[in-house]
């Protein structure tokens, strides 16, 4: 490989990583936006979803279809993640956030934590159900090997470069997500409420908006996004396990921050930018310096520019 | 005084912040198609009580009847969606939403999209401000102009009452003119209002009817006329003390 070849490539990697961590950060952001929590929990939530994806193709005995096949399990996984991860995000915010609502945000924080805590360990307690999928005989905390439905050809043909159906599957997942939930938020009377609430929640509810449904249809969208992830990272990186919802976690809260916390637009770039950063960091630097070089990023964006690169000015809170 | 039923009755309203009691006995009525003011100092209660009816806060309170309807079991919506619009304290527009992204959201809950489209016409010929600044963030706005888009996006839910919490705070007295003659003008046109005011001579000289709130009791009420020469009012509210 020249070196351009092993740019191009390290450009690949970082992107489609890139785009899977802006897909988890649009979780992050648009709760942040809507009720000011960083929920700790999306993390944990993303990295059930991926185990519900691969409980599925045990318990359905569908590891190794092939041709349509493949798209068709690939689309019930994605949907029956995203909606798992939804309505939990939902649940999570009924019973352990919306009580707290006019508690100080640092125990709403508190909260997310805990939740983030119990999830974990379903995660680790799921890891443990003796499934022929979950590699049984293996310890429940072991990573799970998530099969490789879509094969290794290159779709560049002999070239040096590797673009594989996992990188497609990353674009044709993502990239119409994103437009669907921008066009949603800028479009749709629901949107209109989400702004609306996330500017001002007792004006909102002055123009007849219905706030707690607002909020747990915000939940809902995140939570599913993250359900989405989950399956696309699954597929991409063909490892999961129930500690991967922290590192992708932190790698799209950082990215949510870089971009600008609230700001759909900037999730996307942060998370672009992250996955870049990444990929070229594990190149270029190495691997073992690549998460300092993750969270230096997020401490200096937190002392120089708090309000990120695509965020509105940060009001005082009195 | 006409024989009319009241539109709003409030009876024995009480309410808390945390353990202060800052609502001891609040109790107004407005009927249909007048203007009633609630005047008092900075503090007596006069938004709490504005908060507490349109269900932003919980209260308690013996009776608080919209069109012969209980509101203390609704939520804020169902109190929007029964023909009460609230204009907040500090106008409360969403910033960094345009001036016609804000009317129609006043208009949320209504569906009938010629009817909306009509009511933007009027409130933009009432304001035509607002008109003007069609495409800006509410925010670029100076504070009449947002105290206009504020009175407007009420409008726009159709309400049968208005109630508007100090219209004239912190805004330039030509505009105060301007935004007391629009409300006049609405009131003529059938619209019932609850106002309260610190300039309580601006309020009550418009008023049929007015309340004096002390804090947080609901102390001398009569037609406006009558608050106005009245000597307890003119010294504490009308700048009159000897």
């Amino acid at each position: 490989m020249t070196d351009t070849e092993v740019l191009l490539q390290q450009v690949i990697t970082g992107l489609s990583n890139g785009m899977i961590i802006a897909l988890i950060a649009i979780g992050y952001t648009m709760v942040y936006g809507i009720i000011e929590l960083i929920n700790f929990a999306h993390g944990d939530l993303f990295m059930l979803g991926s185990f519900l994806a691969l409980t599925l193709l045990g318990a359905l005995g569908l590891e190794a279809v092939e041709g349509v096949g493949t798209w068709a399990t690939i689309g019930l996984l994605l949907v029956t993640s995203a909606g798992f991860c939804g309505t939990l995000n939902v649940v999570i915010d009924r019973f352990a956030y919306r009580p707290l609502r006019k508690s100080p945000k640092l125990s709403l924080l508190v909260a997310a934590i805990g939740c983030s805590f119990i999830l974990v360990n379903i995660g680790l307690f799921w890891g443990g159900i003796p499934m022929d999928v979950f590699s049984m005989g293996r310890a429940a905390a072991a990573p799970k090997n998530f099969p490789n439905l879509l094969g290794h050809d290159n779709l560049l043909g002999d070239s040096a470069i590797l673009l594989t159906r996992g990188d497609l599957l990353v674009v044709v997942v993502t990239v119409p997500l994103m437009i669907g939930l921008t066009m949603l938020v800028r479009l749709t009377r629901l949107g209109k409420a989400m702004r609306a609430v996330a500017q001002n929640p007792s004006a909102a509810a002055l123009m007849g908006i219905d706030v707690n449904r607002v909020i747990s249809s915000t939940f809902f969208i995140g939570g599913a996004l993250g359900g989405f992830a989950s399956v696309v990272y699954a597929l991409y990186n063909n490892t999961i396990s129930f500690q991967m919802g922290y590192r992708s976690g932190m790698d799209a809260f950082t990215a949510a921050v870089l971009g600008g916390i609230g700001s759909l637009p900037g999730a996307v770039l942060g998370g672009l930018l992250i996955g870049l950063m990444r990929a070229m960091s594990d190149q270029y630097i190495a691997a073992h310096w690549t998460n300092t070089i993750v969270f230096s990023v997020l401490i200096l964006i937190l002392i120089f520019r708090p309000s990120g690169l695509l965020g509105f000015k940060l009001r005082e809170k009195v | 005084m006409s024989g009319q039923a009241p539109l709003l009755i409030v009876d024995e309203l009480r309410a808390n912040y945390g353990a202060v009691e800052a609502l001891h006995n609040v109790s107004l009525e407005v009927r249909e198609g007048e203007i009633v003011s609630v005047v008092g100092a900075n503090g007596a209660g006069k938004s709490t009580a504005l908060r507490c009816i349109s269900r932003l806060m919980d209260s308690r309170s013996k009776r608080i009847e919209f069109k012969g309807r209980d509101l203390r079991s609704l939520s804020p919506s169902d109190v929007v969606a029964a023909g009460l619009a609230h204009v907040p304290e500090g106008r409360q527009v969403f910033s960094r939403l345009t001036v016609r992204e804000n009317l129609e959201l006043g208009a949320y809950l209504r569906r009938d999209s010629s009817g909306i489209a009509n009511d933007l016409r009027s409130v933009e010929t009432l304001f035509p401000i607002l008109a003007e600044r069609r495409t800006q963030h509410a925010g670029t706005l100076s504070g009449g102009e947002q105290q206009m888009l504020a009175i407007g996006r009420a409008m726009m839910s159709r309400p049968s009452l208005l109630m508007m919490d100090e219209p004239s705070m912190g805004i330039a007295p030509i505009l105060v003119a301007r935004i007391f003659a629009a409300v006049r003008e609405l009131a003529s046109r059938g619209l019932t209002v609850l106002l309260v005011e610190q300039n309580a001579r601006a309020a009550l000289k418009m008023s049929r009817r007015g309340y004096v709130l002390e804090t947080g009791r609901t102390t001398i009420t009569g037609t406006g006329e009558e608050l106005l020469a009245d000597v307890r009012v003119r010294n504490a509210y009308l700048g009159e003390g000897v």
